[in-house]
């Protein structure tokens, strides 16, 4: 050991404690100190600091399950925390906008027999009283116009609308228009086709072709069973529609002929056109693989992915990696994987650290092809790092990051089959522009405001830029640079330590 | 009995099991294979081999160390027991002494209390008083302090 010089001579001055004891001995008594006397030792000198920031020790601090004694259960400083090991250029989640003005989370009880529903993106309706005139459902929601920040829906109590969600303050949808199949509609999916300036929505069993620019059906088709999901192909005149046990290929010039069909081998959840590969259609479901289909030679089968999972719920291209990521469930909890389609990117599976319950749905933030936003049945928004392994990154929202609305706790069960308790389902994520996302929460449409562009707008000193909207903060962050350089020299190679922290 | 030399010349006559609560004297009993043979300890002195065989012979009897294999960072724990405590009330030199000996002679649970004796004298304190407690010269220049001081104000507002 290292103490050659120290011991042998004594001076007539006391010594610098650093210059006597050896790294790994200050190293030891640093360890029992918690984070907050750490951060006090680093501006007294240099090599204290070094020390004091050294990585190895503050993943040990985080390690230990005992972090909410170190922060006296202070959920700020926990989230504060996470934020500090996160290596990704992301703020935190920091403020719910309510887009509604009577959008506060229903307080009303979710039937057991709704769940099953709702996890195939299905709001809860029919269980939620309408004394209200805002008290709808919103069954699933799109894009219209990115740029303008117009969300469409289909609602239902019958219409379906259009939001827009650049303007928090707008507190009621923009425009409407009657839809009499939603009404009793148990589903509905609602899709916008660019190419061809349409919109495709199913309502129940029914496909309804609607004109963008004249908001006005143009025509529909009746299905002998449900609408779970649908898709119009990107490259022809195309649209799939995903039902109990099969695959339909309509021709939009056709609509009313009879449609090319696959069966496949259960329920569907998820279609998708990906966008490296439009000729292309892959399908999940309830079911444990995904399939994929050419859709110039429709219904030949292109390739079959087994899974293992019990439940793909949404399937998100990925062209950075050549492959899919799919979402869903396994043994009850959330599970995220990566398929390849290509030799060059290896597959990858998290079902450790994914979600404790169900993922449901996946967005990708405009800038940035290294991390997914996932949706939990559990009422989580978490982010992954896609680009290596999948491990989670940090949790935008949810249970662990004490979500709260309108002065009260979000009221979140982890346990799909306790029929009695409220469930807060992130069924739908729409990356909005830089910043925001819509959501679609338990039928609602809320604002998640975050990511940040650039590693220096992480800190914003005065944290509330959009003060006028009568939202609710969640946690204001204020990441601190020195800490996150320190911890970060060393993060990069521990990725999948990341996904063992957050997973407690 | 096992005779100990101090760096400084001293002689130690101590009974081998207080010997052996160091484990690099233990393994040097075990390969000499005699314990009568003197063993020098050249990197302590005799006033510090003294108060450490003093902590040695009080805790001749504990139970053999648990193995390490956990991670130590678990044990969070400052709390030192009142014997330890009083036996460390030493100036902060002979405290640093008792740490670097118990380093080298291998003792761990020596070593855990010394650094959680310094842990204890570093914790509540604002960087000036652990300067001072510790004579450390400040090597950062104003504006290095002041923005280490400013990133860091998210942890000094509990």
């Amino acid at each position: 050991m290292d103490i050659n010089e120290s011991s042998s001579s004594v001076c007539d001055h006391p010594r610098d404690i650093a210059s006597v004891l050896p790294s790994e001995i200050i190293s030891q008594v640093f360890g029992y100190l918690p984070a907050q006397d750490l951060v006090n030792l680093f501006p007294v000198s240099k090599r204290i600091y070094d020390l004091a920031s050294s990585p190895p020790l503050w993943h040990s601090l985080v390690l230990d399950r005992s972090i909410r004694s170190v922060f006296s259960d202070d959920e700020d400083y926990i989230s504060r925390y996470r934020l500090l090991y996160s290596p990704f250029r992301i703020r935190g989640l920091t403020k719910w906008a309510k887009l509604s003005s009577s959008s506060a989370i229903a307080s009303s009880s979710h039937q057991t027999s709704l769940i099953d529903e709702k996890l195939d993106h299905v709001a809860a309706s029919a269980a939620t009283t309408s004394s209200a005139k805002e008290d709808f459902s919103i069954f699933n929601i799109s894009m219209l116009d990115e740029s303008r920040g117009l969300v469409i829906g289909t609602v239902d109590d019958g219409t379906v609308r259009v939001w827009d969600v650049t303007n928090n303050s707008a507190s009621t949808s923009a425009a409407q228009t009657r839809n009499p199949d939603l009404v009793n509609a148990s589903n509905s999916t609602i899709e916008v086709d660019r190419t061809q300036n349409r919109l495709w929505i199913s309502a129940e069993n029914v496909l309804q072709e609607w004109d963008c620019n004249t908001m006005q059906k143009i025509s529909q088709i009746s299905f002998s069973k449900k609408i779970a999901a649908l898709s119009p192909s990107p490259m022809s005149s195309a649209v799939f529609t995903a039902t109990q046990g099969g695959i339909q290929c309509l021709d939009t010039r056709t609509l009313n002929s009879t449609p090319l069909s696959v069966s496949i081998p259960g329920y569907p959840l998820s279609l998708l056109s990906s966008s490296f590969s439009p000729t292309t259609i892959s399908v999940s479901g309830r079911f444990p693989s995904v399939l994929t289909y050419d859709t110039r030679y429709f219904p030949a089968l292109l390739d079959s992915t087994y899974s293992g999972a019990h439940s793909l719920s949404s399937l998100f291209s990925l062209p950075s990696r050549n492959g899919i990521i799919a979402a869903g469930e396994y043994n009850g909890r959330g599970t995220l994987e990566f398929l390849s389609s290509s030799p060059s990117s290896k597959a990858w599976v998290n079902r450790y650290s994914a979600s404790r319950s169900a993922l449901l749905c996946l967005a990708q933030p405009s800038w940035t092809n290294e991390i997914i936003y996932a949706g939990s049945a559990d009422g989580a928004i978490r982010c992954f790092d896609v680009s290596l392994d999948g491990s989670h990154v940090r949790e935008l929202a949810g249970p662990d990051t004490a979500v709260r609305f309108d002065g009260g706790n979000l009221e979140i069960v982890n346990d799909l089959s306790g029929g009695n308790n409220d469930l807060v389902m992130i069924s739908q994520i729409l990356p909005l522009n830089t910043r925001d996302c819509a959501l679609l929460v338990d039928g609602k449409l809320k604002i998640l405001d975050s990511g940040r562009l650039t590693d220096d707008d992480l800190i914003d000193p005065n944290g509330k830029s959009k003060s006028e909207v009568s939202d609710v903060e969640i946690a204001e962050i204020q990441m601190d640079q020195n800490i996150r350089r320190a911890v970060r020299r060393e993060m990069f190679g521990m990725l999948n330590l990341n996904a063992v922290l957050v997973s407690f | 009995m096992v005779k100990l030399i101090s760096s400084d010349g001293e002689t130690f006559s101590v009974e081998k099991d207080v010997a052996e609560r160091s484990i690099l004297i233990k393994n040097m009993i075990e390969d000499v294979g005699d314990s009568s043979t003197e063993i020098p300890i050249p990197n302590v002195t005799a006033n510090v081999l003294k108060k450490v065989l003093e902590w040695c012979e009080h805790h001749k009897s504990d139970p053999a160390p648990v193995s390490e294999d956990d991670n130590d960072s678990r044990k969070k724990s400052t709390d030192i027991d009142e014997w330890d405590q009083k036996f460390m009330q030493v100036d902060q030199e002979m405290l640093f002494e008792i740490i670097l000996a118990a380093n080298y002679l291998d003792i761990k649970a020596l070593l855990e209390v010394g650094c959680k004796t310094v842990a204890n004298m570093i914790k509540g304190k604002s960087p000036e008083e652990i300067r001072r407690q510790f004579n450390i010269q400040m090597d950062f220049t104003p504006e290095e302090e002041a923005q280490i001081r400013r990133e860091n104000e998210w942890a000094e507002d509990r």
